[in-house]
C-alpha cells in the first residue's frame, strides 16, 4: 500500500515512526551516484528517469537524461522529466530548487550520503524502505557485510599513503572527512594527508615531506597524464617512497571518491596494489586495477 | 526618433523580451496552453505547469527586470558621477564587499541561501562606505576612484586568501556565486526587494538634471546650484542600497551597467533624462534577454547569467573600441 | 537700496601664502566690471571665492546684502551665474541640452519661458546655426559661445525673478577670434543695461577692457591697487606697475570716449 505523506514545504528528513512508501512509483530522479547505484542494485532501473552528471555507476546510468551538477540544480530541468520522486543525496543543492521542487508537487526525499560505513547501511535500508523493496535492502547488506569480512582478512602494514587527483597541473589531495579517507582508513592504512579537510590544492613539496609509501590516483587523472608511469615522472612524485617502489595503484574515480556498494572492490583495490602484507611476505608489484 | 518613442520601443522590447522568457524553459509549457490560460478558456493549465509559470519563471523574470533596470541605472549614475564612460557600480567596491562576504560565509559558515545573501550585503555596504570615506580624504571625485580600485584590489585579496582554505564543494559554490544567477527568485524575495529598489530606481531616475550638470565638471555644477557633498553622498547610497541587495541574491552580475548606458548614450546622446529611463529599461531588456538564454541554451541544465553577460558585453567593448578608431 | 554685490576686506591664504590681500569691490547690476592683472596676481581666485567655490579667511563677500558664507549653493545659483575659462565637457551632449541646463536652477521654469531663454541665446551669441550639433562636434571657439549661451539663459532666469542678477566670467573672449570678442562684448553691454546684470570680467586683452567695461579693476599680488573708469585709471605708471611691461595710453583714434593702449617694447 502506498502511504501518502502530508504535503510539506520541505524536503523530507528519515522519520523512523511512519517512514513514507513509494512502492509503486514509476518516475523516479536520483541525484548523486552513491544513491543511483543502489537504486540500480535494488532492482527500480525501469523507474528511474533521470539523475545528475555524477551518477556514472552503472554505466548504462550515464545514458539516462541527466539534470546536471548536484550541488547547483536547476529547477525546470528536473521539473520537465516529471519525477514522481527525487531521491537527492543529502548534498544535493541548491536549498531553494529542492523547495521549488516540493512546493511544485514532486517528492524529495533528502538520504544520508556521509562518508563512513554507518551512512553507507542506513542508505540502504532508507532506499529500500522507500522502494518496498526491504529484501532487496537486506541482502545488499548482508552481501556488503560478508564482502567487507573478506576484505578486512589479510591485514596490511598501517603504511602511510595519499589519493591524488590531477587536475589541469594542479594537484589535490584527499583530506580527511572525504569518501577517500575513509576507504584508506578500512584498507589499514594510514591517510598522509589527514590533517587536512576535504579536498585542497596541495604544494608539490608536502609529497616531499610527507613522503607516502603508496599513491592512488584516479582514473581521469592518470588518462590525462598519459599513463601511470607518466604520473610517478611527476617531479613532484618522482622522488617518493611510492614511486621509487612502483606502490602506485589507479583506481576509477566513482570508486576512490564515495563510500558505496562497491566499497570492498576499493579496499581490495588498495590492498593488494599498495599493501604490504603484514605476515611480510613482500610488497605487490603496481599495476592498474580496473573496475 | 523622438524620445519618448525611443522609450516605447524600449518598453515594447521588453514586454516581447519577458512575453518571450515565460514561454520558454526547460519544462515545456505549449503556446496553446499560455493561450488558454491568457484567454481564460479551459483546460487552462495544470498544476505543475501553473506553479512552472507563476512560482518560478515569473519571479525570475521580474528579478531579472528589477536587477536589469537597477544595473543600468546605478551604472549610468556612476558614469556622470565620475565623468568617466568605463565607470560601473563596482568602481566603489561594491562587487568586491559582496564577493568577501560571500565566499566568507561560503567558506567559514555552514553556509545556505540566507546567509550567503546577508554577508554579501554586508559586505557591499561596508566596501562602499570604506571607499566613501577613503575617498573623502582627497576632496576631489578622483580621489574616489583611486579608493575604490584601491579598495578592490584589497578585498580581492582578501578574498583570494578565504579561497586558499577552501575545500572542492566550496570552490565549486562559490565559483557558481561569483558567476551570478536569478535561480534564487521568488515572491518573498520579490515583494521585499521590488518596492526598495523601485524606490531606488525612481530616485536616481529623478536625479538627470545633476547628473547632467555633473558632466559639465564639477566646478559647473556647483554653480548651478548643486551641493557636491550631498549629491555625491545621495548618489553612492542610493547605488548602494538598490544594488548591493541585488548582489546579495543574484551574485555577480557584470558589464550591464558598463555596458547598457554606453549603448543609450549612442543611440540618442548623453542627456540624462534620455540615459536614465533608456538605461533602465535597456538594462531590464538586457538581462531577461539574457536570463532566457542562461535557461534555455544548454537545458536542462542552465549557464549563469553573469557568464553570458561577460561573453556578450566582452566582445561589445572590443567593437565599440574598433568602432571608435574608424569613427 | 540699489542691489550690488560688494566684497570688503577679503583676504585669502593658500599653502601658508596670501593669495588676496584686502580686496574691496563693488559690482552693481547694469555695469560691466574688467578685472585685469598678470598672472597669479589672484584674479580668478576672486572669483572663485565671489562664486562661492572657496570660504574665505577673512572680509565679507555679499550678494544684495545677504552673506554668500550663509548661503546654500542653490542660492546663490538663483542669484548669480559664472562661467570658468574651460568646461571639461566629454560627453555626447547636443548643443541645446548645454544650454537648458543654465536653468537648472530653476526647476520651476515653464517651458515656454525656457525655450524662449534658449531662443533669445542661441541668437545672442551667434550659434544658431550650431543647435543641431553635438557640442563635442564643435570647435573650441564654437563651445565658448555656447557656454555662454548657457549662462546667458541662466542670468535671464535669475533676472525674470530677482529683477537683476550678476555675472562672472573669467576670460570669455580667449578662444574667440576678433569678430567674436567684440560681438560677445557687445552683446555683454547691451545684456547688462537691459537685463540689469553685474558683469565682474577677467581678462588680458587690455584694448578689450578699455573699450568695454564700465570699471576696470587693476590687481596685483593679491590686491587691488586702482579702481575705476577705464579713463580713469589706465595710465602708463599704473601698467606698468601691473605688469610690469611699458606701455602707452592714448586717445582711441576710432572711439573718442575711449583710450587705446600700446606696448612699448
Amino acid at each position: 500500500m502506498t502511504t501518502v505523506r502530508a504535503h510539506t514545504t520541505h524536503p523530507e528528513q528519515t522519520s523512523e515512526a511512519t517512514p513514507a512508501k513509494y512502492c509503486y512509483a514509476t518516475r523516479i530522479v536520483t541525484l548523486g551516484g552513491n544513491v543511483t547505484e543502489i537504486v540500480y542494485a535494488l532492482g527500480m532501473e525501469d523507474s528511474l528517469i533521470g539523475t545528475d552528471i555524477s551518477s556514472r555507476y552503472p554505466d548504462r546510468a550515464a545514458q539516462l537524461p541527466s539534470v546536471g551538477y548536484y550541488r547547483q540544480l536547476p529547477v525546470e530541468g528536473i521539473l520537465r522529466l516529471r519525477p514522481e520522486i527525487i531521491l537527492a543525496s543529502e548534498h544535493a543543492g541548491p536549498e531553494h530548487v529542492l523547495t521549488q521542487l516540493q512546493a511544485s508537487g514532486v517528492r524529495v526525499i533528502r538520504v544520508s550520503d556521509k562518508p563512513s560505513i554507518e551512512s553507507l547501511y542506513k542508505r540502504i535500508e532508507h532506499l529500500s524502505q522507500l522502494l518496498c523493496k526491504v529484501e532487496q535492502g537486506l541482502l545488499l547488506q548482508s552481501d556488503l557485510t560478508h564482502s567487507l569480512k573478506i576484505s578486512e582478512q589479510h591485514p596490511v602494514k598501517p603504511e602511510s599513503v595519499m589519493l591524488l587527483v590531477m587536475r589541469a597541473g594542479k594537484l589535490l589531495g584527499a583530506g580527511s572527512q572525504t569518501h577517500a579517507a575513509k576507504i584508506i582508513e578500512l584498507s589499514g592504512l594510514i591517510n598522509v594527508l589527514a590533517d587536512q579537510s576535504g579536498y585542497r590544492q596541495i604544494s608539490p613539496e608536502i609529497l616531499s615531506v610527507r613522503q607516502p609509501a603508496g599513491l592512488i590516483v584516479t582514473r581521469l587523472s592518470v588518462q590525462s597524464m598519459g599513463g601511470l608511469d607518466a604520473v610517478l615522472q611527476h617531479p613532484a612524485i618522482r622522488l617518493t617512497p611510492a614511486a621509487q617502489n612502483a606502490r602506485a595503484i589507479e583506481l576509477d574515480d566513482q570508486l576512490a571518491q564515495g563510500i558505496g556498494l562497491r566499497l570492498p572492490l576499493a579496499i581490495q583495490a588498495i590492498k593488494s596494489g599498495l599493501g604490504t602484507q603484514n605476515t611480510g611476505f613482500g610488497a605487490h608489484q603496481s599495476g592498474t586495477v580496473n573496475q | 526618433m523622438k524620445q519618448n518613442s525611443a522609450h516605447g520601443l524600449l518598453l515594447l522590447l521588453l514586454s516581447l523580451a519577458v512575453a518571450g522568457s515565460l514561454s520558454h524553459g526547460a519544462y515545456p509549457i505549449s503556446m496553446r496552453q499560455l493561450y488558454a490560460w491568457v484567454t481564460s478558456s479551459p483546460p487552462g493549465l495544470d498544476a505543475i505547469s501553473h506553479n512552472v509559470l507563476f512560482n518560478i519563471r515569473l519571479p525570475r523574470v521580474l528579478l531579472g527586470i528589477l536587477a536589469g533596470a537597477a544595473l543600468g541605472v546605478a551604472g549610468a549614475s556612476m558614469q556622470a558621477l565620475f565623468r568617466n564612460p568605463l565607470a560601473e557600480p563596482g568602481l566603489i567596491g561594491l562587487s568586491a564587499g559582496a564577493s568577501l562576504g560571500a565566499v566568507a560565509a561560503i567558506v567559514l559558515t555552514p553556509g545556505g541561501f540566507f546567509i550567503i545573501a546577508c554577508a554579501a550585503f554586508a559586505g557591499s555596504l561596508m566596501s562602499t562606505y570604506a571607499a566613501y570615506l577613503l575617498g573623502r580624504i582627497s576632496q576631489s571625485i578622483s580621489g574616489l576612484i583611486l579608493a575604490g580600485v584601491a579598495l578592490n584590489a584589497m578585498l580581492f585579496s582578501l578574498v583570494g586568501l578565504i579561497i586558499l582554505s577552501a575545500d572542492d564543494a566550496q570552490l565549486r559554490d562559490l565559483t557558481f556565486w561569483s558567476m551570478g544567477s536569478l535561480a534564487a527568485a521568488n515572491w518573498p524575495m520579490i515583494f521585499l526587494l521590488g518596492p526598495l529598489m523601485l524606490a531606488g530606481l525612481i530616485y536616481l531616475v529623478s536625479r538627470w538634471r545633476v547628473l547632467n550638470a555633473l558632466l559639465l565638471g564639477e566646478r559647473e555644477a556647483q554653480h548651478l546650484g548643486f551641493s557636491l557633498g550631498s549629491t555625491r553622498r545621495g548618489l553612492i547610497i542610493c547605488v548602494a542600497l538598490t544594488v548591493g541587495p541585488l548582489l546579495a541574491v543574484t551574485g555577480g552580475i557584470g558589464f550591464v551597467g558598463l555596458v547598457m548606458p554606453h549603448i543609450v548614450r549612442m543611440w540618442r546622446g548623453a542627456d540624462h533624462r534620455w540615459v536614465m529611463p533608456a538605461s533602465a529599461l535597456s538594462g531590464a531588456l538586457g538581462l531577461t534577454l539574457a536570463d532566457w538564454l542562461a535557461r534555455c541554451i544548454i537545458a536542462p541544465a542552465e549557464i549563469p547569467i553573469g557568464l553570458i553577460t561577460s561573453l556578450i558585453g566582452g566582445p561589445f567593448f572590443i567593437w565599440l573600441l574598433l568602432k571608435g578608431r574608424t569613427g | 537700496m540699489p542691489p550690488v554685490l560688494t566684497a570688503r576686506g577679503v583676504c585669502f591664504y593658500r599653502d601658508n601664502q596670501q593669495v588676496l590681500s584686502n580686496v574691496a569691490l563693488d559690482l552693481h547690476p547694469g555695469k560691466i566690471t574688467g578685472v585685469l592683472g598678470a598672472n597669479g596676481a589672484g584674479k580668478s581666485t576672486l572669483l572663485s571665492a565671489i562664486a562661492g567655490e572657496i570660504p574665505v579667511n577673512k572680509g565679507s563677500l555679499k550678494i544684495d546684502g545677504q552673506p554668500i558664507a550663509r548661503m546654500t549653493m542653490q542660492t546663490q545659483s538663483r542669484l548669480r551665474a559664472v562661467l570658468p575659462q574651460k568646461s571639461p565637457l566629454t560627453f555626447n551632449l547636443t548643443v541645446p541640452d548645454v544650454i537648458a541646463m543654465g536653468a537648472y536652477p530653476f526647476p520651476e521654469v515653464t517651458p515656454v519661458e525656457l525655450a524662449q531663454w534658449i531662443k533669445a541665446a542661441l541668437e545672442d551669441c551667434d550659434v544658431v546655426s550650431l543647435q543641431n550639433k553635438r557640442y563635442l562636434e564643435l570647435s573650441g571657439g564654437e563651445q565658448q559661445r555656447v557656454q555662454l549661451a548657457r549662462v546667458l539663459v541662466q542670468i535671464r532666469a535669475c533676472a525674470s525673478r530677482a529683477g537683476h542678477a550678476y555675472l562672472l566670467l573669467d576670460e570669455p573672449t580667449a578662444a574667440l577670434d576678433p569678430k567674436h570678442q567684440h560681438a560677445v562684448m557687445q552683446k555683454l553691454s547691451s545684456c547688462a543695461r537691459k537685463d540689469h546684470i553685474g558683469i565682474l570680467i577677467i581678462m588680458h586683452d587690455i584694448n578689450l577692457a578699455a573699450q568695454w567695461c564700465d570699471r576696470i579693476a587693476l590687481m596685483k599680488a593679491g590686491s587691488i591697487v586702482a579702481e575705476g573708469h577705464p579713463n580713469d585709471i589706465l595710465n602708463a605708471s599704473r601698467l606698468y606697475e601691473t605688469y610690469s611691461l611699458s606701455m602707452r595710453v592714448m586717445p582711441h583714434p576710432l572711439n573718442q570716449d575711449r583710450m587705446l593702449v600700446l606696448t612699448d617694447t
